[in-house]
């Protein structure tokens, strides 16, 4: 930690926490440019903090008394000291860090060696300076089902989805996209996937991507984009496109915090209410969310199988810090994933006209058809179609009929996707109700409360349009409803105004993901609220 | 003018450039006093090494000098990042951050403000190849079209910078990006063509190799009226895997070998070459050879030849003149 560091993430340690500090960094200088009045390793500021103060510099630079780098470069292997002081803090075995600094500086033999001797240093120092009173062991992860595991980011969980999905359905998979930070890995990844029939398209703007993946779709392809909340805007017009024509899309939105340009490296909850309303006319689609990096896995396969089956857009919302978060994945059963259910328009034997909307009694979806297929003539498009035939229609009943039809579609989903099923109790004190990648801090938090014997459930979302049938009963089964969420309280909004529940929000918009602790503190105050 | 005989001697011609005693450095090339108060790119920027676009920002600030009063107009690129988040910026004019694609509409508004107020400022757009050839190509045709009094320097460094190393329509067939890991199939743009096609009353590419003929043309762009395009080839070391030191020595080649035309066109009738190529075969294998991106990839340079061969007649006969 340098006084920069210090003061950003002093609030992240609890008490008695260990913080080792690089007192090379904590010169007069050093101390003003972070806006410091006194040194706070001497004021008593951090008293109650294990301090471990260890001049990172000078160490690496002994270490590296012999190695033929200059001055600079020595110091640019400090962070290794300090990764090598972890290591023996938590008995880690340093063999892939060992392996990946000779992979990186293949080319560099005396920098990988450098490295290697700094991180070794770090270790024996740790080992022999006495510095730690104590240290950890890590168990292995007992909780976890077995199977078979591989570390994965959001990102990639999310191609895979979507993927196997399409090889599932049978249908190939064509991705349109515009380059945009932190979506780009979706575009770099499916571009890989040439074999498994991937067809990757990088357009000139967000529009036309967009519009290549509903062309796909037309086609009888998956059409699929990928984008951050910026372009998902530009892509408004031709998502009500879409929901118009009634095609299958799936649209990927990586948010970043915002508005425009905002902070594209930062992560934000805040596109709820943009993937919900942000198109004109009555427009609604499909909204699933991730909620960790290898739950993008199943929420694209999801994405998928809805827009495909209903015929509808389906907007995916995953986050920064999911797309670029990585945890151990269980590699799931083939047939532990839903069916997906294709069925394309055949000419009628009979030689009937094709009704491009003649809707199928439960889902409501129109039939796929092919161009090109023979007897399948029809027109669909941006107008007003009369239901059934497809003609263009200004006919008043027909435009509220329609309207309706294209809510109804979504409102079905609700039929075909399984209930809300909350962590803990399905009553009681306190609902912690989440979605999207608040899902770690509040499983954390509920966890914790949990142990300590309060009355606290937990709920995250996935399906955010539409609801799990079940949610507006649960909502109603606890005293207070607490909605944690990276943006200004969309979720909350949508919550009270759905189901009349004084659902609480508890909003951070700083960029940074919520903690588990400051998530604990502010159910604990609502406790403590109703307790009274 | 023969390509041997530019350089920083050329420089001299230039009007405020003709300094010296100790402010003159680099023969002129570094910025001085002299030139603004002010550089346009500040020092301390976090540009990478060897960045094409920060020579780029460099010679027109000589060419802006103390005659001028700017404003800048900057959409997503690596050219806003320079501008840094807020209270620093890296500039030393107004600039305004902009959509990506509205680029030319935004200097279009401002443009037009300095119009109705009397003011002279002239309005400088600039930004990279992904925002002028790919997602800004409407506005900035629709802006060209009108003729509005704005200055558009389109730095082009061949790739999407900014979000990662993706291909634009101005990456050049044979190099890898990430998104074209075999290397590019498709051609690369004619922009100059393009914008010249819009009867502007000026268009026209600059080499960074070229000092002299960049900074008279930057200066003759910034006091014309109506709409004025230049197309700067800008070196990036990091999406071209090259040498930073290499930048300026790679325009080079790729002047001498005919690969980078330095020409401009007046009123989309009457073209002018510049720099005369030598289409030397060492250059053009060299320029290639020098570039990470193009190695291993399907690069044909016997084609690469024939086209610059095939391009160069067209760009003849279009430069003849007239009777």
């Amino acid at each position: 930690m340098n006084p920069a560091a210090l003061k950003v993430h002093l609030k992240d340690l609890k008490p008695n926490g260990i913080l080792i500090v690089n007192t090379a960094k904590f010169r007069p200088n050093d101390l003003r440019k972070a806006h410091y009045d006194s040194n706070p390793l001497e004021d008593g500021s951090l008293d109650g903090l294990r301090v471990i103060e260890v001049d990172l510099e000078e160490r690496t630079r002994e270490a590296l008394a012999d190695s033929p780098l200059d001055t600079r470069a020595k110091d640019r292997c400090k962070n290794m000291f300090a990764l090598g002081m972890l290591y023996w803090l938590f008995h880690r075995d340093m063999q892939p860090t060992l392996d990946d600094i000779r992979k990186k500086f293949a080319k560099k033999s005396e920098v990988a060696d450098a490295n290697e001797k700094v991180l070794r240093a770090g270790h024996t120092y740790a080992d022999v300076a006495g510095i730690f009173q104590t240290s950890y062991r890590v168990p292995p992860a007992t909780d976890l089902p077995p199977g078979r595991y591989r570390q994965l980011m959001g990102n990639q969980a999310l191609c895979l989805g979507l993927v196997v999905a399409a090889r599932r359905a049978g249908v190939q998979l064509v991705l349109g996209s515009y380059p945009i930070t932190p979506a780009s890995d979706i575009l770099h990844q499916l571009s890989s996937y040439k074999h498994h029939g991937v067809v990757t398209f990088q357009a000139e703007d967000e529009i036309a991507a967009v519009c290549a993946a509903i062309g796909a779709s037309y086609a009888g392809k998956l059409g699929v984009t990928s984008t951050s909340g910026p372009g998902l805007a530009l892509k408004s017009e031709a998502i009500g496109l879409a929901v118009m024509a009634e095609l299958p899309l799936v649209v990927i939105d990586v948010q970043r915090a915002g508005p425009s340009t905002g902070m594209p490296t930062k992560t934000e909850q805040a596109d709820l209410l943009q993937a919900m309303f942000g198109r004109n006319g009555e427009c609604p689609v499909g909204i699933v969310a991730a909620r960790t990096p290898g739950d993008a896995f199943e929420t694209a396969y999801e994405a998928v199988r809805l827009a495909i089956k209903y015929m509808v857009p389906v907007i995916v919302l995953s986050d920064g810090y999911i797309a670029n978060g990585a945890e151990p994945w269980r590699i799931p059963a083939l047939d532990s994933l839903r069916e997906i259910e294709v069925r394309y328009a055949a000419q009628s034997p009979d030689g009937a006209p094709f009704f491009p909307y003649l809707r199928d009694a439960k889902t409501l979806a129109r039939p796929w058809a092919r161009p090109g297929t023979p007897g399948l003539v029809h027109r669909i498009g941006g107008l007003e179609k009369a239901d059934g035939s497809g003609n263009v229609s200004y006919d008043a009943k027909n435009h509220a009929h329609m309207t309706r039809m294209r809510a109804e579609k979504i409102a079905r989903m609700a039929d075909d996707i399984p209930p809300a099923r909350p962590l803990g109790d399905i009553s009681g004190d306190v609902l912690v109700l989440g979605w999207g990648g608040t899902a770690g801090a509040i499983t954390a938090a509920t966890l914790r409360l949990r142990k300590a014997g309060y009355s606290v459930s937990a709920l995250s979302l996935r399906h955010l349009n539409p609801f799990p049938r079940n949610l507006g009963v649960l909502l109603g089964s606890f005293r207070r409803v607490i909605v944690p969420e990276l943006n200004g309280g969309q979720l909350a909004m949508l919550i009270r105004s759905r189901y009349l529940v004084d659902a609480r929000p508890f909003t951070k918009v700083e960029g940074q993901p919520f903690t588990s602790q400051e998530l604990e503190e502010h159910v604990l105050a609502a406790l403590e609220e109703l307790s009274a | 003018m023969r390509d041997g005989d530019v350089g920083s001697s050329r420089l001299e011609m230039t009007e405020h450039a003709t300094c010296d005693g100790p402010e003159c450095l680099l023969g002129g090339m570094a910025q001085t006093a002299a030139d603004r108060p002010e550089p346009l790119l500040r020092a301390g920027n976090t540009n990478c090494g060897g960045c094409g676009m920060s020579v780029a920002l460099n010679l027109l600030s000589h060419a802006i000098g103390t005659q001028h009063r700017i404003q800048m107009v900057i959409p997503a690129c690596c050219g806003i990042v320079t501008a840094g988040p807020y209270p620093y910026s890296n500039y030393g004019a107004p600039v305004l951050a902009c959509t990506f694609a509205s680029t030319a509409a935004v200097a279009t508004g401002l443009a037009r403000a300095a119009q109705m107020n009397g003011e002279s400022t002239r309005v400088v757009a600039w930004a990279g190849d992904g925002g002028t050839y790919d997602i800004g190509m409407a506005t900035l045709s629709a802006a060209a079209e009108r003729n509005e009094d704005v200055l558009y320097i389109c730095y082009d460094n061949e790739i999407y910078g900014n979000t990662g190393g993706q291909r634009s329509s101005a990456t050049p067939t044979g190099a890898r990006t990430t998104t074209t890991p075999g290397g590019k199939v498709h051609h690369k743009k004619d922009i100059l063509g393009i914008m010249a096609a819009h009867r502007i009353p000026l268009a026209a590419s600059i080499s960074l190799a070229h000092p002299g003929d960049a900074v008279a043309k930057m200066e003759r762009a910034l006091a014309l009226e109506g709409f004025r395009f230049l197309h700067v080839l800008a070196p990036c070391p990091t999406g071209w895997k090259s040498e930073p030191a290499d930048g300026i020595e790679l325009i080079r080649m790729a002047v001498r070998a005919g690969l980078f035309p330095v020409c401009q066109v007046e009123d989309g009738r009457r073209w002018t070459i510049d720099v005369q190529p030598t289409f030397s075969r060492t250059d053009l294998a060299q320029y290639f050879e020098l570039q990470g991106r193009f190695r291993g990839t399907a690069l044909d340079i016997e084609q690469v030849a024939r086209q610059i061969e095939e391009h160069w007649s067209e760009l003849r006969a279009l430069a003849a003149p007239r009777g």
